[in-house]
C-alpha cells in the first residue's frame, strides 16, 4: 500500500477554518499530521500610524468571538502606553466585563461547540452530534443555556452601553460608571448565571465525564508546559496579574507583561502563516515530537488551571481542590480542557457577583486623563482561549509605531499540531480509517476551542468534511465528501 | 439600552462582515446607515453619506451591526423559545459575472460554495445554520448581497466606491421592501431562485 495523505477540511464547530493533513505511511499508520489554519494578516501593518488610543475600539473588531478580550488587552496597553493605572472602580468595570464574557463563552463552547461530543457521544450520527440534537436530547437544558447567555448580553449592555462591538474601556479606564439602579439590576442576573454555573459542573460531573473517562485518558494525551495569568497571590486571574510559565515538570518562573519577549518566542514554519510561539527561556530549542518535545507550552483553561496555586472564590476552589486530587499538577491530558473550563465558568460567575457585591464598583471615578508620550505598553488579558497580548510602541504624538500580537490560539499551535498527531496515530491503524475516528481527531483540536480566524464556524452534523488522500507525492487519488 | 432587544423582535436585519476588510464591511456599513437614518434613533455616524431617505424603522424590527460576531448570536436564536419571524442578512458575497457594488438576493440554497464550506474572515453566518433557522425553526431567511469590488488578504479599511454607493441602494431596499411590510404572515419557502435587484 503506498503512502498516502488524508485531509479534513474543514474541522467543524470551532471558530474559523482549519484543514488537517494526516499522512500515512506506506503501512497505512500515521507518519506525520499538519493542522493548517488562517491567521488574521496585516494587523501590525494596519495599527501603524494611529493614534494607540483608538485601538481598544478598532481592535474589537478584529474578532467577533472574544471581541472583549481584545478590548481589554488592548486598553491595558494603553494604559501602560500612557504610563497610567485606572482608579479601582474602573479596573473593577473592566474585570467584571471580562467575567461576564468569559460566562457567555465557557456556556456557549461547553454545551454547544465541545459537548455535542460528548453529550451526544462521539461516534453519534453527525447529523444529530451537534447542538439540535442538545436541544431535542434535552431541551430542557438547552433552554437554560440561551437564557444564561441572554443574561451575559443583558448585562454587558447595562454595564457598557453595548454588548457586541465594546467601546467602554478607554485608556486611563471605564468610560461609563456604574450607577446603583443598574447594579441592583445586574446582580440578580449574575447571580442566577452562578446558579446555572453549579449546575453546569454538576450535570458534567454526574452525566458526562465518568461516561467518557477513558477517552479522556487517552486521546490527543501529550506532555507539555502551561502558560498562565495568577494574581499576586497565586490564584487564577484573567484581568490582571504576572505571567507564569511552567514546564512540564510542574516547576514554574514568574514574570511580567513586558518580559515576555524573555520568555517566549516564535517559531515559523514554512507549511503555515500562523507563528509558533515557544518556551525560548528553556533554551532547549522548538520541537513538536510527541515523545519528546521541546520549549512546547499550553494555554486556554487547562494551562490556567494549572498555573494557579488556587481559586480566588469558595466554590471554584472546592473543584479545583477536587481537580486536581484527581489529574495532578500538571495534569496533562488534553480532554480535561473542557472539565477546566467549567471550574473556569464557576469562577467567573462568582467573581461576578463578588464584584457586584463591592460598594467601590459604583464609584464615579472610573478614569484618569492621559497624556500621549513615546512610550512601549504591553497590555494583558486571559482571553477564554489563551494568554492574549497586545504589544505596542508609540511616538511622542502618541502615534503607533510598532504592535506585535499573540492571540491565545496561536500559543496553542503547537499543542494542537501534537495532539492531533497523537489522536490520528492512536486512531488510524493499517490505513483504516472511519467518521467516527476522524471525528475524534477533530475533539482533540476542539478542546482547545480554538478561535482560528475571528470568523464563523459550522454547526450542522451534515458538515462539508472533505477528505483528500493523496499519495506520497502529494498525488490526489481520492477525495471523500460527508 | 438596558436590554438587547433584538432578541425579542420579529423582524431583524443583520450588517455581517468584518470592517477591517474593505469591501466586507458592506453589511456593517449598511446596519450602520440604516441605524443612522432612522427617525428618532442615534447611531453610529456612516462615514461621509448623508441625505437619502430617512426611515421609520418599526417597532418590531431591530437592525443591528453584527460585524463578525455572528454565530452566538444565531446560535442564541436558534434555540431561543421566542424567535424572528424573518432575519435579513446583510452581506458581501461575490459571484462571477457580477459587477462591483450590484446588489442581490440570494436564495439560501444557492450561496456561493465560498460561504457554505470555506471559512475565513469575510465569511457571514454559515448557510448550515441558516438553513435550520429556516427548516426546523420556520424563520424566513433573506440574504442580501453586495458584489465586492476588493476584499483584501490583509487588513485594509474602507469600501470602494462601488460599495458605498450600494450602502445606500441596498439600505433604502430593504426598508421598502421589507421593513416597511413588515414580517411574512407565512414562511416564504417556496420563493424562487436569487434574482437581480436594480
Amino acid at each position: 500500500m503506498p503512502g498516502k495523505t488524508i485531509t479534513i477540511a474543514p474541522v467543524s464547530r470551532i471558530e474559523g477554518h482549519a484543514k488537517v493533513t494526516i499522512q500515512l505511511d506506506d503501512g497505512g499508520n500515521v507518519q506525520d499530521t499538519w493542522v493548517n489554519v488562517v491567521e488574521l494578516r496585516g494587523f501590525e501593518k494596519f495599527c501603524t500610524g494611529r493614534p494607540v488610543e483608538e485601538l481598544p475600539r478598532i481592535v474589537t473588531s478584529i474578532c467577533g468571538v472574544c471581541p472583549w478580550s481584545h478590548h481589554l488587552a488592548s486598553a491595558k496597553a494603553n494604559d501602560a502606553v500612557f504610563g497610567v493605572t485606572p482608579p479601582p472602580a474602573g479596573m473593577k468595570l473592566r474585570d467584571l466585563c471580562n467575567s461576564i464574557a468569559y460566562c457567555e463563552e465557557h456556556i456557549l463552547h461547553f454545551f454547544f461547540l465541545g459537548g455535542p461530543d460528548f453529550v451526544m457521544g462521539p461516534d453519534a450520527d453527525p447529523a444529530v452530534r451537534n447542538v439540535i440534537g442538545i436541544a431535542k436530547a434535552n431541551p430542557e437544558i438547552g433552554k437554560k443555556v440561551v437564557r444564561n447567555r441572554h443574561l451575559g448580553a443583558r448585562m454587558l449592555n447595562i454595564i457598557s452601553g453595548k454588548s457586541i462591538h465594546p467601546v467602554t474601556a478607554v485608556p486611563g479606564g471605564f468610560s461609563k460608571p456604574l450607577t446603583e439602579d443598574e447594579r441592583k439590576k445586574v446582580l440578580p442576573m449574575a447571580t442566577e448565571v452562578l446558579e446555572f454555573a453549579q449546575f453546569a459542573i454538576k450535570f458534567a460531573k454526574e452525566n458526562i465525564f465518568p461516561k467518557y473517562l477513558d477517552a479522556v485518558k487517552t486521546l490527543a494525551v501529550i506532555k507539555t508546559g502551561f502558560l498562565g495569568t495568577v494574581a499576586a497571590d497565586g490564584s487564577l486571574n484573567c484581568y490582571d496579574g504576572k505571567l507564569r510559565l511552567m514546564k512540564p515538570d510542574g516547576k514554574y518562573e514568574d514574570f511580567t507583561y513586558e518580559q515576555y519577549t524573555d520568555h517566549i518566542g516564535e517559531k515559523i514554519l514554512g507549511w503555515t502563516y500562523l507563528k509558533f510561539p515557544y518556551a525560548k527561556k528553556w533554551n532547549e530549542g522548538f520541537s513538536m515530537d510527541i515523545d519528546n518535545p521541546k520549549g512546547i507550552y499550553r494555554t486556554n483553561t487547562l494551562a490556567r488551571i494549572n498555573v494557579a496555586d488556587k481559586m480566588a472564590t469558595p466554590l471554584a476552589q472546592k473543584e479545583f481542590e477536587e481537580f486536581r486530587k484527581n489529574f495532578g499538577r500538571p495534569a496533562q491530558l488534553t480532554l480535561l480542557y473542557h472539565w477546566a473550563r467549567l471550574i473556569e465558568l464557576l469562577y467567573h460567575a462568582e467573581h461576578a457577583v463578588e464584584l457586584l457585591n463591592d460598594k467601590d464598583i459604583t464609584s464615579k471615578e472610573t478614569r484618569i486623563k492621559v497624556t500621549p508620550r513615546a512610550a512601549r505598553g504591553v497590555g494583558c488579558v486571559e482571553a477564554p482561549r489563551g494568554t492574549l497580548i497586545h504589544d505596542y510602541t508609540t511616538d511622542a504624538e502618541g502615534l503607533v509605531t510598532n504592535c506585535n500580537l499573540i492571540v491565545g490560539t496561536t500559543h496553542n499551535n503547537a499543542p494542537i499540531n501534537m495532539s492531533v498527531k497523537q489522536a490520528a496515530k492512536l486512531l488510524i491503524k493499517g490505513g483504516k480509517y472511519d467518521q467516527g475516528m476522524m471525528n475524534k481527531v477533530e475533539m482533540a483540536i476542539r478542546a482547545y476551542d480554538p478561535c482560528l480566524s475571528c470568523a464563523t464556524h459550522n454547526l450542522d452534523g451534515t458538515l462539508p468534511v472533505k477528505i483528500t488522500i493523496t499519495d506520497s507525492k502529494g498525488r490526489v487519488i481520492d477525495t471523500l465528501v460527508n | 439600552m438596558e436590554s438587547p432587544d433584538y432578541y425579542t423582535k420579529e423582524t431583524l436585519v443583520l450588517g455581517c462582515g468584518n470592517v477591517l476588510f474593505g469591501d466586507d464591511g458592506f453589511g456593517p456599513e449598511v446596519a450602520d446607515y440604516i441605524l443612522s437614518h432612522a427617525e428618532g434613533r442615534s447611531a453610529p455616524a456612516c462615514a461621509g453619506r448623508s441625505g437619502g431617505q430617512l426611515f421609520k424603522i418599526p417597532e418590531n424590527t431591530a437592525v443591528v451591526n453584527l460585524g463578525l460576531s455572528t454565530r452566538g448570536f444565531i446560535f442564541d436564536i436558534l434555540l431561543s423559545e421566542q424567535r424572528p419571524k424573518r432575519i435579513i442578512i446583510v452581506d458581501a458575497v461575490s459571484y462571477d459575472g457580477r459587477k462591483p457594488g450590484e446588489i442581490f438576493e440570494v436564495h439560501l440554497d444557492n450561496l456561493v460554495k465560498e460561504k457554505v464550506d470555506d471559512f475565513s474572515f469575510h465569511q457571514g453566518p454559515t448557510s448550515n445554520l441558516l438553513k435550520e433557522l429556516r427548516d426546523i425553526c420556520g424563520v424566513d431567511v433573506v440574504i442580501i448581497a453586495a458584489q465586492p469590488e476588493s476584499i483584501p488578504k490583509e487588513m485594509n479599511r474602507g469600501l470602494s466606491e462601488p460599495l458605498k454607493k450600494a450602502v445606500i441602494t441596498a439600505s433604502e431596499l430593504i426598508y421598502n421592501r421589507y421593513l416597511q411590510a413588515g414580517p411574512p404572515a407565512v414562511l416564504r419557502a417556496t420563493e424562487p431562485e436569487a434574482y437581480a435587484v436594480p
